[in-house]
C-alpha cells in the first residue's frame, strides 16, 4: 500500500498515533508528529512510496513534536527528535517538513557507513548514472530536478550513495529541495512537476519541495553503474562549456565532496580512485538547462573508452 | 594520490615527489643525494632541471607528513 | 510493547552476554539500537557481538547499524592516536613528560573496547610547573586555544585542573592539558606527584599512562564529578572494562583499596564498586565489595545516595518524551560538595555549560 492510498487525514491520524513508516529506498523511516499539516505535506509529497508495517524496524525513527524554543521563541516551534536528543535548534512550527527533510539527511550522513556516501545529486539514464557534485553556488538540485522531466530517472538530491562493494550508485529518492528562484525556474521548466508550499526564511532562503517522478520512485531499488560525473557551474547568461577534469583533479573534488571519506579510509580511497577512472569527468559552466542537458545527454551517449 | 594508512590521510603528491616515494619503497636507506642521482635518471631529467635541493625540499615535506623518516648516518 | 526498564535490561544483558540478541524480534532490536546509540555505547555494543561471535550470525539491518557506529568510532580513535603522537613529539623535543589520560590512555593500553568510544578530545597531563611552558610550546607548534569569553577564561584561571582547551586548526580533535586529576579546589586532592610516581610507560616514546590502580581511581572521581551528563554510562563501561582487564592480577584488589585509602579517593570507589556490582553486574572479588564499606558514608545517606546514583548513571531509554530530568539536583549537589564551589556560582555555570552543549550537534549520536 502506498502513501497516496491512504486519505491525507488518516495518515494524519496514523502519524499522531503510532507513527507512519515509509520505504525510501535504501531505508525505512517513521515518522512520528502530531502536526496535522506537516503530514499533508508528507501525504502530497510522498504520495508513491510504499506504506511499511510501523511495528517493523525502521531504520531512522524521527519525530517531529510542538516545543518551546529555549530562546523563548514568541512563535510555537517544531524539534526535531531521534533518539531521544534533539540535536538542532527548533524551526517555526510551521516548517516541520523542512525540518524533517534536513533532518533526516543529518541523521542519514551519520549512520550509513556501510556505502561511500557523495554529497551530490545523482540521475541515470539506459543505465549511466551521472553525478552531479554538491558546492555552493553549482544549481545541482535544480539541474537534477529538470533533468527528472526530460527522460532522466531521479535518484538522488543530495546522496551518491556508492556501494564499496560493486561501484554501483544506489537511489534514495527525496523531494528535491529548490531554492529561492531555482522553484520558479523548475515551474516554468516542468508544469507537470509537482512542488510543495514554500517555506520563506529558512537557514537557505525560500525553501520548496519537488515531488520525485512516480516511475523513479517504482525503480528505487535499481542500482546503476556511474558513467560520468558532472561538476555543474551555473552562471546566468554564460554560454556553454564543457571542461575535462584530470582523475586526480576529480579525485580530490570527489573526496572533499563526501560525507564519510575520511571514516571509511582504505576502502574510500580505492572506491573514489576506482570511480574517476571509469567515468567521464566534466565541469560544465551553463546559463541555460537545455544547453546542460544536451551536453549531459552526449557525454553519456559516448561510448566508454578505457581511461585517459 | 596517496592513502597514508596510518593516519587515514590523503595526499596529492605530484608526479616527481611520486617517483621519489617509490624509490625509496624500492631500495630503503639511501641518502639524499644517492636518491636524487636514481631520480634523475629515472625520469631522464637534467641535474639542473631537477636540483638536489628540490629534492631535499620534497623529502623534508614528506617527513614533515610522516610519511617518510631519515635516520641518522 | 517493551517498556523503557525491559529495554534497559536488555542492553545491560546484551553487553555481558550478546548471545541473547539472537531472539530479538525487529521492534526491539529496534529499540535496543536507539538506546546504545543514546546511550554512546552501540560501537561497543557492536564490538561485544563480534568478540563472542555473534555479530555474523544478526539480522541484517542492526549489524549494518552497528557496523556503522563501529566505523565511526575508529576514525575517532585513529585520529585521537595520531593527536596524541603530534603533541608527544612537541613534548619529547622540549622535554617535557607526558601522561595520556582516559580515552586515548585506553587506546595506548590496546584495551579491546578503547576504539568503541567516541572521543571527542584528547586527555593528557603534564607536571604542574611545566603546565605553561607546555601551553606555549603547542601554540607555537600550531596549536590554538579556543576562542574564550571572559567569563570562561576566568573559570580556568580560578577553579579547574587544565588550560583552556586547545586544537590544531582543520582537526576534529580538540587537546585538553591538564596539571593533576581534580580540580584544585575540590575536596578531593591527591598529589599528583603520587601519579607521577607509578606511572607507566607506554609503547609510544615519551609518553606514560597512570597505573592500573590510578587509572581506576581516576576513572572513578572522573565519573562522579567531572562526566558529561549524556556519557555517564558509557563512562561506566569503562570502569567495568578496567576491572576486568586489571582484575585479572590477583594483587590488582588490595592494591586498589590500599591506593584509595592513601590518596582519600575512597569514596569514588565505594560508590564505582557499588554501582559496578548494581547496575553492570561485573565480577567482582568479594573481599573487594567488603573492603570499600570502610569508604562508604553513614548508613542513610549511602541508601539515599546509592539509589540516586544508581538512577543517574542506568542507561536511559530515549523513547519517552518528554525526557525524564534524572538527578540534575543530586549533580548539583554533588559538584558543589566536591568542588566547594559556592551554590550562587555552581548554578550559573552549569546552566551556561548546559546551553552550550544543547546548541552543538557535534556532540550528539552516533
Amino acid at each position: 500500500m502506498k502513501v497516496g492510498d491512504v486519505p491525507a487525514s488518516s495518515l494524519a491520524l496514523q502519524a499522531a498515533r503510532g507513527g507512519v513508516s515509509l520505504r525510501i529506498p535504501p531505508i525505512t523511516v517513521r515518522v512520528r508528529s502530531p502536526i496535522a499539516r506537516f503530514a499533508q505535506q508528507l501525504h502530497t509529497l510522498y504520495g508513491a512510496y510504499e506504506l511499511c508495517d510501523v511495528a517493523d524496524l525502521a531504520d531512522i525513527d524521527v519525530r517531529l513534536l510542538p516545543a518551546r524554543g529555549p530562546r523563548r521563541l514568541l512563535a510555537p516551534a517544531v524539534r526535531f527528535v531521534i533518539d531521544g536528543i534533539t540535536p538542532f535548534e527548533p524551526f517555526e512550527l510551521d516548517h516541520a517538513l523542512p525540518l524533517f527533510e534536513w533532518g533526516v539527511n543529518w541523521v542519514f550522513a551519520h549512520r550509513m557507513h556501510q556505502h561511500l556516501l557523495l554529497h551530490a545529486a545523482v540521475v541515470e539514464r539506459g543505465g549511466r548514472a551521472v553525478l552531479l557534485p554538491a558546492w555552493p553556488g553549482s544549481g545541482k538540485s535544480t539541474l537534477a530536478a529538470s533533468l527528472a522531466w526530460r527522460g532522466w530517472r531521479y535518484l538522488s538530491d543530495e546522496f551518491g550513495i556508492v556501494s564499496l562493494s560493486t561501484l554501483a550508485v544506489l537511489p534514495f529518492p527525496r523531494p528535491a529541495a529548490l531554492k529561492n528562484e531555482s522553484i520558479d525556474v523548475i515551474r516554468r521548466f516542468a508544469a507537470q512537476a509537482l512542488i510543495g508550499p514554500t517555506f520563506p526564511r529558512t537557514r537557505k532562503g525560500a525553501v520548496a519541495h519537488m515531488r520525485v517522478p512516480d516511475e523513479s520512485v517504482r525503480r528505487a531499488a535499481e542500482p546503476a553503474s556511474i558513467a560520468a560525473i558532472v561538476f555543474p557551474d551555473f552562471q546566468k547568461g554564460a554560454a556553454l562549456q564543457a571542461r575535462p577534469l584530470g582523475q586526480t583533479a576529480a579525485f580530490l573534488k570527489l573526496a572533499h565532496n563526501a560525507f564519510n571519506y575520511e571514516v571509511l579510509g582504505e576502502a574510500a580511497f580505492h572506491a573514489v580512485a576506482a570511480i574517476v577512472r571509469r567515468a567521464q569527468c566534466r565541469i560544465l559552466r551553463y546559463g541555460d538547462l537545455d544547453d546542460a542537458h544536451q551536453a549531459i545527454h552526449d557525454l553519456v551517449e559516448q561510448p566508454v573508452h578505457a581511461d585517459v | 594520490m596517496l592513502f597514508d594508512a596510518l593516519v587515514g590521510g590523503t595526499h596529492l603528491v605530484n608526479a616527481t615527489a611520486a617517483e621519489l616515494l617509490l624509490l625509496i619503497e624500492e631500495a630503503p636507506g639511501l641518502t639524499t643525494g644517492e636518491l636524487h642521482a636514481r631520480l634523475v635518471a629515472r625520469v631522464e631529467a637534467s641535474p639542473e632541471a631537477l636540483p638536489l635541493a628540490a629534492v631535499d625540499e620534497i623529502l623534508q615535506w614528506l617527513a614533515r607528513l610522516n610519511i617518510v623518516a631519515a635516520h641518522g648516518a | 510493547m517493551p517498556t523503557s526498564d525491559d529495554i534497559v535490561a536488555l542492553l545491560l544483558l546484551a553487553i555481558k552476554d550478546p548471545r541473547v540478541l539472537q531472539a530479538l524480534g525487529p521492534r526491539e532490536w529496534e529499540r535496543l539500537l536507539a538506546c546504545a546509540r543514546r546511550n554512546a555505547v552501540l560501537a561497543y555494543l557492536a564490538h561485544r557481538t563480534e568478540s563472542t561471535g555473534v555479530h555474523e550470525r544478526l539480522p541484517d539491518a542492526p549489524r549494518v547499524a552497528m557496523a556503522s557506529a563501529r566505523a565511526g568510532a575508529r576514525r575517532l580513535a585513529q585520529l585521537a592516536r595520531w593527536e596524541v603522537e603530534q603533541i608527544a613529539q612537541v613534548m619529547r623535543r622540549e622535554g617535557i613528560p607526558l601522561i595520556a589520560l582516559k580515552g586515548v590512555a585506553y587506546l595506548l593500553r590496546d584495551m579491546p573496547h578503547a576504539d568503541t568510544r567516541l572521543i571527542t578530545d584528547v586527555d593528557v597531563m603534564v607536571p604542574r610547573a611545566s603546565i605553561d611552558a607546555a601551553e606555549r610550546y603547542l601554540q607555537a607548534a600550531g596549536w590554538r586555544t579556543a576562542d574564550l569569553d571572559a567569563y570562561d577564561r576566568s573559570y580556568y584561571r580560578r577553579w579547574s585542573h587544565e588550560i583552556p582547551p586547545m586544537r590544531y586548526p582543520g582537526r576534529l580533535l580538540g587537546v585538553d592539558v591538564h596539571h593533576t586529576i581534580c580540580a584544585p579546589v575540590s575536596r578531593l586532592r591527591p598529589d599528583p606527584n603520587a601519579f607521577w610516581a607509578h606511572a607507566v610507560a607506554t609503547r609510544m616514546p615519551g609518553v606514560r599512562v597512570l597505573s592500573p590502580v590510578d587509572s581506576l581511581l581516576h576513572a572513578a572521581v572522573h565519573l562522579f564529578f567531572d562526566s558529561d551528563f549524556d556519557s555517564r554510562f558509557r563512562d561506566l563501561i569503562d570502569l567495568h572494562e578496567m576491572a576486568l582487564a586489571f582484575g585479572e592480577d590477583a594483587q590488582f584488589w588490595p592494591a586498589l583499596v590500599a591506593r584509595a585509602a592513601e590518596l582519600d579517593l575512597g569514596r569514588p570507589l565505594y560508590y564505582t564498586v557499588r554501582m559496578l556490582g548494581l547496575i553492570v553486574r561485573t565480577p567482582l572479588p568479594t573481599g573487594v565489595v567488603a573492603e570499600v564499606e570502610r569508604f562508604a558514608p553513614p548508613a542513610p545517606v549511602a541508601r539515599w545516595m546509592t539509589r540516586t546514583v544508581a538512577d543517574v548513571l542506568r542507561p536511559v531509554d530515549p523513547e519517552p518524551w518528554p525526557r525524564r530530568h534524572r538527578g540534575k539536583l543530586w549533580l548539583m549537589y554533588v559538584r558543589s560538595h566536591w568542588l566547594r564551589m559556592p551554590a550562587h556560582l555552581l548554578i550559573p555555570h552549569l546552566v551556561r555549560k548546559s546551553l552550550r552543549r544543547a546548541g552543538d550537534p557535534a556532540t550528539q549520536t552516533q
